[in-house]
């Protein structure tokens, strides 16, 4: 019995072992199991810590790009709006969809009229088939971008010459969604080019015409001299014709009749006149070459212009086809600008010139209106400005080009020279580093614009350009 | 006025010298001709001149040379120039030998009976200084 029950302590003490041994593992790997429980929830914390850095880190790298992008934009807005060149976006179907307000001022019109017009239409009309082809070039991705001089008409007839310089604006497909043109008005450039040309040429035609001119009257003296001799010894009065004619036994009253219906008088005459016509036309060239040294003095131009006035109205020439004295003469004078030191004999012939050249051209114009020239003077910093103004039929476009050329004439034959003019133009130009000019429109007259320096003396180039716009 | 008056035309172009000579001669003038200075000074030595018309551009020598030379020499000559540059002024020197503005005849002569009329105002008007 107590074996028995000692066998059964044994076992029971045995099981109790067992027992506790089992429970020992089970609770070490509770343990374990509870260890990695609490390892896992720790990365799962790490993890939200770290997402929520990001977060802030995202917030904020989007908040420094919105910054960037602001001032990128009002950086661009800034160009776009104090640009002293126009900028304008004109989408594919050739529309103006944006533009900033110097491209407005540019074409002369308020910038919501701009908005919505058709770009070409701003292009003068010389240039316009060529504009909407390069446009239509650039919107289908043939080119891409167009750098070029392009001429623009701006409302009321305020044309600028302009450089244009545009590139395609690309959608994220790469297709055409717009072109962004940046145009420039480089009118003021395009003139001095103009000027400066001009006055190449000028000095050209004045190298030849010095050259020319000294051989060119001798021959001229020949055949006017001769022609007088001639008309003379074929005309009653010189007694030597009377003796001659009796010695070889001819009745010089005969000879008279005879030359009188053959025509022979009025075939002289005509020699003559193409022959001081000739001599004029050599001694306007000579003017080219005529250094303006000569007489340099103080004028008031009041007077000087009532002189040419007063000339022009004497003209036979002007008197012939046009008179005078039929045109209102409107005078506009700054009575207190100083006297100009000038070759007064130069500037009335200039003067004169411009008047003729003026009354020829208001002769041309529908009768209805009064004629009327009108005559400023005015101030602009270093410059005396003399304004001629008419209101005749004006000239086109090509015409006010080529108007200073020598040689360049719309006149009827026989009327003009072609020089008067360019006489003007190398008077002003070259003897008395001035300006002159013309502003015309056609069907509403031309004007004249005369700078002449105060100061004689070396007058910079470049500021008298920068007068001309003034 | 007994005898006529003489002009002596300096000028290198024969035509031009033939077309003013004819005419003056036709006006009752003594017209002789050189074709340069060294001829024309010749022509001043041997016979007495009343009215010089000079060429600026003569083949020998410079035409206002050729008066500052004759016009001492022969100071009861006058002395006119006759110039196809309608630029010309009188130089100085010209001045002070008493030439005014109105001794430069311009080529070509459009009215030559102006001419007739000058040499004669000239020659019978009041002599040089």
């Amino acid at each position: 019995m107590m074996t028995a029950s000692l066998v059964i302590l044994l076992i029971v003490i045995c099981c109790l072992i067992v027992n506790r041994h089992l429970l020992k593992r089970k609770l070490a790997g509770m343990e374990r199991d509870l260890d990695e429980r609490r390892q896992s929830c720790d990365l799962h914390r790490n993890i939200q810590l770290e997402q929520q850095t990001a977060r802030e880190q995202y917030i904020e790298t989007l908040k420094q790009s919105e910054q960037v992008l602001k001032e990128n934009e009002q950086r661009l807005q800034i160009i776009f709006e104090t640009s002293q060149s126009g900028i304008v976006q004109v989408d594919t179907q050739g529309l103006i969809v944006f533009a900033n307000h110097r491209m407005a001022e540019m074409l002369g019109s308020p910038l919501e009229a701009v908005i919505g017009s058709r770009y070409v239409d701003h292009v003068h009309q010389d240039e316009r088939d060529m504009a909407a082809s390069l446009l239509q070039q650039v919107i289908t991705g043939k080119i891409d971008h167009v750098y070029t001089e392009r001429h623009y008409a701006g409302t009321g007839g305020n044309d600028f010459w302009g450089i244009f310089s545009g590139k395609r604006l690309k959608g994220s497909d790469g297709e055409t969604v717009a072109i962004i043109g940046i145009i420039t008005d480089i009118s003021e450039r395009k003139q001095m080019q103009e000027i400066m040309v001009q006055t190449e040429k000028m000095i050209m035609v004045g190298g030849l015409a010095a050259g020319m001119a000294h051989e060119l009257n001798n021959p001229l003296g020949g055949i006017l001299q001769n022609t007088q001799n001639i008309h003379r010894r074929i005309s009653p009065g010189l007694k030597a014709n009377e003796t001659i004619a009796g010695e070889v036994g001819v009745d010089f009253d005969l000879v008279q009749q005879y030359l009188q219906r053959r025509g022979v008088n009025e075939l002289l005459h005509h020699i003559t006149m193409a022959g001081t016509r000739a001599a004029d036309i050599i001694a306007n060239l000579l003017a080219f070459s005529r250094k303006g040294t000569a007489s340099l003095e103080p004028t008031p131009l009041p007077e000087l212009i009532n002189r040419a006035l007063e000339l022009a109205a004497c003209d036979y020439d002007l008197k012939k086809k046009y008179d005078f004295r039929n045109i209102r003469i409107h005078r506009e004078y700054d009575m207190v600008m100083p006297p100009i030191v000038m070759n007064s004999l130069e500037i009335e012939q200039v003067l004169l010139n411009i008047l003729k050249n003026a009354a020829q051209a208001l002769a041309e114009r529908p009768s209805g209106t009064k004629s009327q020239i009108t005559i400023r003077t005015r101030r602009s910093d270093q410059y005396a400005i003399i304004e001629v103004e008419d209101n005749g039929p004006g000239m086109s476009e090509e015409t006010c080009k080529r108007i200073f050329d020598p040689f360049f004439t719309t006149k009827e034959i026989g009327v003009g020279t072609g020089l008067g003019l360019s006489v003007a133009y190398a008077l002003v130009v070259n003897n008395h580093r001035g300006i002159i000019r013309v502003d015309s429109e056609q069907d509403r007259g031309t004007r004249f614009i005369i700078s002449l320096p105060f100061s004689t003396g070396e007058t910079a180039v470049l500021p008298l350009f920068a007068e001309i716009n003034s | 006025m007994t005898f006529p008056i003489s002009v002596l035309l300096i000028d290198d172009n024969q035509l031009v010298l033939e077309s003013i000579s004819a005419w003056l001669e036709d006006d009752g003038f003594k017209v002789y001709a050189a074709a340069c200075g060294k001829e024309a000074m010749q022509l001043l030595r041997t016979v007495p001149i009343d009215f010089t018309m000079v060429d600026l551009k003569l083949p020998d020598m410079n035409g206002e040379d050729f008066i500052i030379q004759a016009i001492r020499q022969y100071p009861a000559s006058r002395f006119i120039i006759h110039t196809g540059a309608q630029s010309y002024r009188l130089s100085l020197e010209l001045q002070n030998l008493g030439l005014k503005d109105d001794d430069i005849v311009y080529k070509p002569i459009i009215s030559l009976p102006l001419l007739t009329e000058m040499i004669r105002s000239k020659v019978l008007g009041v002599p040089h200084v």
